[in-house]
């Protein structure tokens, strides 16, 4: 029954850090494989879709949301946090400002989402960018670390840890959901479940058959 | 002896009430009697707690009493406070006028006191511990001679008892009558002593008004007091509220655009101008100014430093994302929009219009229903952006980049409750109104615009107050002193002194005594003067020169008018455009500025422009017509027939004024140089020479600079259709986004 539904899980992801760091270069790369020199803005919240396999048979469908990192946005993509279940907190690695935000984004999440829980992963951007390089890969594994979160060096442009970075945050999400942690609600719009896996069966039975009523 | 004990049998009989006891008061004065007692009472506890209330110390002369004073010392304080402060600060200065008026009512205070002291805590105590006990002293007087009397009398009785029982009576009368004369002598006593008493006793009743009239006393010297002392302050409070206003380094950030600058006396409020300025100085060619975030801390202290109207501009020249921030951030916490929440519905419903001209029609008249506040401060704002468009090649800020960035900043609509809302839709719509304000920047605000205005980014009152720090310069110093002083007080145009000061060397100009505002402009150097790496970008730049505020032309007339630019411009045109420029290009043209005169570099220029212009013909830099031969050897003014159509058309006045900046180069790039001559009254169009559009094409598809804009700029198109996806994504965030990707 796993085959014919094109996703077993959905995730909503949302795309976090200051402006011009990355954030839809590296979705776009991602998502259709593309790298543009010059990107437009974004204006409040623009979304992408990628499929992913994260085990065999197990298809999960991100949904991402890339907020405007100007503060202008801010009030916008803040009502995004909440329905978000995991978050990519981005810095350029040759902009020094934009990693020193990292902690004022991560705080702001996890302020807006209590009592839920987000999953962080830190992706340092623009790593072909060596000479210009602004923050040291200790420095931020230590910040991720402090936030609890996993470290990543990206590069859109060189198309360098581009899928590693989605696939860390997609594997740490079905991680919390496996333990536990993070559990789909009807609420919730942060992680929706067609097929729930062994640790929720047990928990909700029920839940399949009423989600397999809607598709 | 006998006599004593007699007193004190009698005494005693009296108290048992054997003896009958002679009560020579009245019954008035018996109740006076009881009175006094309370009255004293009252008046000692009285007395006791007035004196308590006095804060000077009670006794001393009156300087000696000011010096205890706790508001004495206060006043003290705050003068000694001001002395180090320095009155020209404001806060010295607030100090002293404090000082002052708190001295003033200390020494009313004292004022107050000695008179209480005088008129209401010596009398109460008189009456409590002089009078009262005076008159209950005699009192006690007139009972003891009671006594003695009663005790003479009694003995007088017993005698004359003894007598009688005994019949002798004439032995015992010799010794009856002493008895008797001193029973008469003490009953005397008791007389004089009780009418003395009586007479106190109803003095002290008739006087019950004076003494109540201490009181009557005290309220009115405390009124008194009370009333010199609000009259005191009140008369410092409007100084003191002058003061404030008068220092005019107020706050900026997050106050009311007129309030600030009425404050200030400026015209362009102080972060707009420090914020671009700078900008202009080091951040036009940053790619990605104000979009890329600049660092937190950075942008709040730069925010604070502008409020104090202190700004290091060495320390941010090389941040100048935190300025480009700081002038967002300043926009943004306007308590109203620059474009105000009044024409909110208005801009949004032009840039709702869908014919091109209209809408650009509709912009102008919102513009023109400005405050003149805000339409100065807009202008001056969107003429800086058009001219950072003109980097774009180095910032990637495109006009609808900078929109995009800035125009949220610039309108938004007065109920912020849905400001989420707001946000995601209407900032599309902003975008619409703010990217064709750049790109047309030179219709909707036509002439030129001084940039740095002030110069100086202190305000007067400020160079005072730092002259505590730095010695104010003196007539006789030496010029290159004061030049220094002066940099060291106003740290923001450290950069452009210097700049003007190399400008002038290499000029071999003596400049050193030209104004500050002069220094706003870049020098020219050759890498500025790249060719725009987007000809046909904005290709379209009509000009009107504005004769008068009520003289704005109207918009539809040159679009309607419109011809596309080809090398055989109908001869109506032509002769139009050709003829003599009218008497207001010439006085433009004429107005020079001391700059002006110099022409500094314009051989070099001249010769870098040569080979561009013959590489792309598009380019109608005037410095091109400058360096052509001219064939009759007059001055500009016969350019006019040689040149051209498309040269003619070009504004008198701009010829000169290129020569004068950068900016002025720039801005006669062939993107944004074709100027309608005023007199034509149209606009004069821009096309690729390879590809000179058909006069009846152009009529066509050609009516307004977007439409031909949209057909040349596929970027800008992309950004249209994008922007479109997220339009709908965002109106509909719960529901489930349509997926770019197959399923």
């Amino acid at each position: 029954m796993a085959a014919d539904s094109p996703w077993h899980y959905q995730f909503r992801i949302i795309m976090l850090g200051d402006s011009t760091v990355g954030k839809s270069s590296l979705l776009k790369r991602y998502s259709e494989g593309v790298f543009h020199e010059s990107m437009n803005q974004t204006v409040g919240v623009d979304f992408y879709v990628h499929f992913m396999e994260i085990e065999a048979g197990l298809r999960v469908k991100l949904q991402f949301w890339d907020t405007a990192g100007q503060e202008r946005f801010r009030s916008v993509t803040r009502s995004y946090y909440r329905n978000s279940a995991g978050g990519m907190l981005m810095f350029d690695l040759t902009n020094r400002a934009s990693f020193e935000s990292i902690r004022n984004w991560h705080q702001e999440v996890v302020d807006t989402v209590k009592p839920h829980q987000v999953v962080f992963l830190l992706v340092g951007h623009k790593s072909d960018l060596e000479v210009e390089r602004k923050v040291g890969h200790k420095e931020a594994e230590k910040l991720a670390s402090s936030l609890g979160a996993k470290y990543i060096e990206t590069s859109a442009k060189s198309n360098s840890n581009v899928e590693e970075a989605f696939q860390m945050l997609t594997l740490g999400i079905h991680e919390a959901l496996k333990s536990g942690k993070m559990r789909p609600t009807e609420q919730w719009d942060g992680v929706k479940s067609k097929l729930p896996p062994l640790a929720q069966s047990e928990d909700q039975p029920q839940k399949k058959g009423k989600k397999r009523c809607l598709c | 002896m006998k006599k004593q004990f007699n007193r004190m049998r009698q005494l005693a009989n009296q108290t048992v009430g054997r003896a009958e006891k002679t009560e020579v008061l009245s019954e008035d004065l018996l109740q006076v009697e009881k009175r006094l007692e309370l009255v004293k009472q009252v008046s000692h506890s009285t007395h006791k707690k007035l004196t308590a209330c006095l804060q000077g110390q009670q006794g001393s002369d009156s300087d000696k009493r000011s010096k205890k004073l706790p508001l004495t010392s206060l006043a003290q304080c705050l003068m000694e406070g001001s002395a180090i402060l320095g009155d020209d600060s404001l806060l010295g200065k607030m100090l002293k006028l404090c000082g002052e008026a708190e001295d003033k009512l200390s020494q009313e205070l004292i004022h107050f006191e000695l008179q209480v002291e005088r008129d209401v805590i010596e009398p109460l105590f008189v009456l409590a511990e002089v009078e009262i006990p005076n008159i209950q002293k005699q009192r006690k007087h007139l009972a003891k001679l009671v006594l003695d009397m009663d005790s003479s009398r009694t003995r007088w009785q017993q005698s004359a008892k003894s007598s009688g029982l005994s019949s002798n009576l004439q032995p015992s009368g010799a010794k009856a009558d002493a008895l008797r004369e001193e029973m008469e002598e003490a009953a005397n006593r008791v007389e004089i002593c009780r009418d003395q008493l009586s007479a106190d006793m109803y003095n002290f009743v008739a006087k019950e008004i004076d003494y109540a009239n201490y009181f009557q006393t005290l309220i009115e010297v405390q009124a008194e007091y009370h009333r010199k002392s609000l009259a005191l302050l009140q008369n410092v409070l409007p100084q003191i509220k002058a003061q404030q206003e008068a220092w005019v380094e107020k706050p900026s950030f997050g106050k009311p655009l007129e309030e600030h600058l009425s404050v200030s006396g400026r015209e362009i409020a102080f972060p707009i101008e420090a914020c671009v300025t700078m900008l202009l100085e080091c951040g036009m060619q940053e790619e990605g100014l104000f979009r890329v975030a600049p660092s937190a801390s950075k942008l709040k202290k730069l925010k604070a430093a502008l409020d104090c109207c202190v700004v290091d501009v060495q320390e941010y020249s090389a941040d100048p994302h935190a300025i480009a921030g700081a002038l967002k951030s300043y926009l943004r916490e306007l308590p109203e929009p620059l474009m105000t929440f009044e024409l909110y519905e208005e801009w949004i419903q032009a840039s709702n219009i869908q014919d091109q001209d209209k809408r650009l029609q509709a912009l102008w008249n919102a513009l023109e229903k400005l405050p003149k506040a805000n339409y100065n401060n807009l202008r001056y704002l969107i003429k800086f952006l058009a001219n950072l468009t003109e980097y774009q090649d180095a910032n990637k800020m495109t006009p609808s980049n900078i929109a995009i960035v800035l125009g949220p900043n610039l309108l938004w609509p007065q109920t912020e409750g849905n400001i989420t809302e707001m946000m995601a839709t209407v900032s599309l719509q902003i975008v619409a109104i703010i990217e064709p304000l750049i790109q047309h920047a030179d219709w909707f605000f036509p002439g030129d615009i001084e940039f740095n205005l002030t110069g100086n980014y202190g305000s007067p009152v400020h160079v005072n107050h730092n002259a505590n720090y730095n010695s104010m310069p003196s007539p006789d110093m030496d010029h290159a002193d004061r030049k220094h002083s002066d940099q060291t007080r106003r740290p923001l145009s450290v950069a452009t002194d210097n700049m003007m000061l190399e400008f002038y060397k290499k000029d071999g100009t003596d400049g050193v005594s030209s104004s500050w505002s002069d220094s706003c402009y870049i020098y020219p150097s050759p890498e500025d003067d790249k060719p725009p790496p987007y000809p046909c970008y904005s290709s379209f730049h009509h000009y009107h020169p504005k004769t008068g505020p009520c003289t704005r032309p109207e918009p539809h007339l040159p679009l309607s008018r419109w011809t596309g630019y080809s090398q055989t411009l109908p001869p109506s045109s032509s002769s139009s455009s050709s003829s003599s420029p009218s008497p207001q290009q010439l006085d433009i043209n004429s107005n020079l500025k001391p700059y002006f005169l110099h022409l500094p570099k314009q051989n070099s220029l001249t010769e870098m422009h040569g080979p561009e212009t013959n590489l792309s013909p598009v380019y109608m830099k005037p410095l091109l017509t400058l360096s052509k031969p001219d064939p009759l050897g007059t001055p500009y003014s016969s350019h006019v027939s040689v040149s051209p159509p498309w040269v003619s058309c070009t504004c008198a006045r701009d010829r000169g004024a290129g020569l004068t900046s950068t900016l002025k180069t720039k801005e006669l790039s062939p993107v944004s140089g074709q100027k309608s001559s005023p007199a034509s009254g149209h606009v004069t169009p821009c096309g690729t020479v390879q590809q000179p559009p058909g006069p009846t094409q152009q009529l066509s598809t050609e009516q307004s600079p977007h439409t031909m804009r949209k057909g040349h700029s596929s970027e800008e198109q992309g950004i249209h259709s994008n922007n479109n996806s997220v339009l709908l994504t965002v109106w509909c965030p719960e529901e489930e986004p349509v997926d770019h990707h197959h399923l």
